[in-house]
């Protein structure tokens, strides 16, 4: 199955609810191992729902944390650690003071050993959120490497915006930042609309020498509403289409947004 | 805030239970409106609500952030406590005594969180064919087989509508690129 047909068959949906069938899971699972849109289009899912529920959330009586925490109190688990039973032993004496001598020490070797147990197992534990931790952080730093690329872009002289309309009144939808200088083009998803159905797909397009060329679908999911599109030269104009298939056609079927002439001079 | 959260899971990971604390804090409410509405009883809700953040104490070392969101994960817990609650003689009992308005917009006890009013009227604006969907499936715990029959349209329609409502829901709480550049360009010269 493609991704683009895999996130729009929702089974991404049903892996959320905890519906999907365990065929389903190691689909969707491995897919989600396999890419990365598939993991943001299941991120996006999870915020929606959360955010959803949090719009409708109730507040708890007062009481309520305070009571849960007391029951966590209770039922905490007690630390095993020096709690080891000696059985008393036999015999009397000095044979006894030795016995008990013994017992006494391996206690403490097993006090010992089990602390050290402890502590390999929690430095193991640390060592392990570390590496998570710098994991994030250098997505963190990517996310903000892609922030600073766009900001970047649209602050440049010499970027043009380029406006696409649906024609009729000429408000624009869509904006386009086109740089031959940077050879960059990245495209503002925050006004563009949805597909006119939930089988439709949007293909951006740009007009060279009076030839379509596709610059690929458009990502309405994609983060920070910013989709970032191979720059061309010499563009006449850019459009939008919509689809019937979630991959694209190699000539649009019907053009739903496009600019005005590209001044190339 | 990703690194708090992480620091978060592996505190829930080791069952430190003021990890629990924080949980129900940022969680607590959004829970409680959830199981509210399956369960249609304040009482019935409230234990619910305390076994859900017991089970995820007790489970704390299964959760794996691979494969979703912590709040997802709490959710079907909240869910899935809720709906065995209601199989109980107790509910059956209990389900008879209250209506879900009075449960939810009882005076002095619950209240619509009012920092999400804007979003709520946003929603509220949501076409009611993806609403109902939407609180059936994830909040009332149906099946989609069920809400095909509940609702009274195919299956099939049932899985487009509910790919459709979560596209009209995420355009609702969407991420808001003018106010991400807004606070890019206010951080000052970046290049």
């Amino acid at each position: 199955m493609d991704l683009q047909t895999f996130i729009q068959s929702g089974l991404l949906e049903s892996y959320v609810l905890g519906q999907a069938t365990a065929e389903e899971r190691t689909l969707v699972e491995r897919m989600l191992l396999q890419h990365a849109e598939a993991r943001t289009e299941l991120s996006s899912i999870e915020q929606a729902i959360e955010q959803y529920a949090q719009v409708q959330a109730v507040t708890p009586p007062i009481w309520m944390k305070g009571r849960i925490l007391d029951q966590l109190e209770q039922i905490a688990p007690q630390t095993p650690v020096g709690t080891s039973v000696v059985t008393p032993v036999a015999g009397t004496g000095a044979l006894r003071i030795f016995q008990m001598l013994a017992a006494g020490l391996l206690v403490g070797v097993a006090f010992l050993w089990y602390q050290n147990g402890q502590f390999q197992q929690q430095q193991a534990q640390q060592q392990q959120q570390l590496a998570d931790a710098v994991t994030k952080l250098n997505e963190c730093s990517q996310h903000s490497e892609t922030t600073r690329a766009m900001a970047n872009l649209i602050r440049d002289a010499d970027t043009k915006v380029i406006k696409l309309t649906n024609g009729e009144n000429g408000k624009a939808t869509a904006l386009l930042y086109d740089n031959d200088v940077r050879n960059e083009t990245g495209l503002d998803l925050s006004g563009l609309m949805a597909p006119s159905a939930p089988d439709k797909y949007l293909q951006f397009w740009a007009v060279i020498d009076g030839k379509p060329v596709s610059l690929g679908m458009v990502q309405m999911q994609a983060p920070n509403g910013w989709q970032n599109l191979d720059h061309h030269a010499g563009v006449q104009f850019y459009a939008i289409s919509e689809e019937n298939n979630p991959s694209g056609n190699p000539t649009p079927t019907v053009i739903v947004l496009k600019s005005d002439p590209v001044n190339n001079g | 805030m990703e690194l708090m959260q992480d620091l978060l899971i592996s505190r829930l990971q080791q069952q430190d239970s003021q990890a629990i604390g924080e949980l129900y804090t940022s969680y607590g409410g959004a829970l409680f409106g959830v199981v509210l509405r399956i369960v249609q009883s304040r009482e019935l809700a409230e234990q619910v609500l305390q076994d859900t953040f017991l089970k995820a104490w007790r489970n704390g070392a299964s959760y794996d952030a691979s494969k979703g969101r912590l709040f997802t994960w709490l959710l079907n817990i909240a869910r899935n406590t809720a709906i065995d609650a209601t199989r109980t003689a107790y509910f059956q009992h209990y389900r008879k005594t209250d209506s879900l308005d009075n449960l939810v917009y009882a005076p002095g006890g619950a209240a619509l969180n009012p920092d999400h009013l804007g979003v709520q009227e946003a929603v509220n604006k949501l076409d009611e064919k993806y609403k109902v969907l939407i609180n059936l499936i994830y909040f009332k715990g149906y099946t989609q087989e069920e809400v095909a029959e509940e609702v009274g349209i195919p299956l099939g329609t049932v899985k487009t509508r509910l790919r459709y409502a979560m596209v009209e829901l995420r355009k609702v709480f969407g991420e808001n690129y003018a106010g991400l550049l807004a606070l890019v360009l206010a951080m000052g010269d970046l290049s």
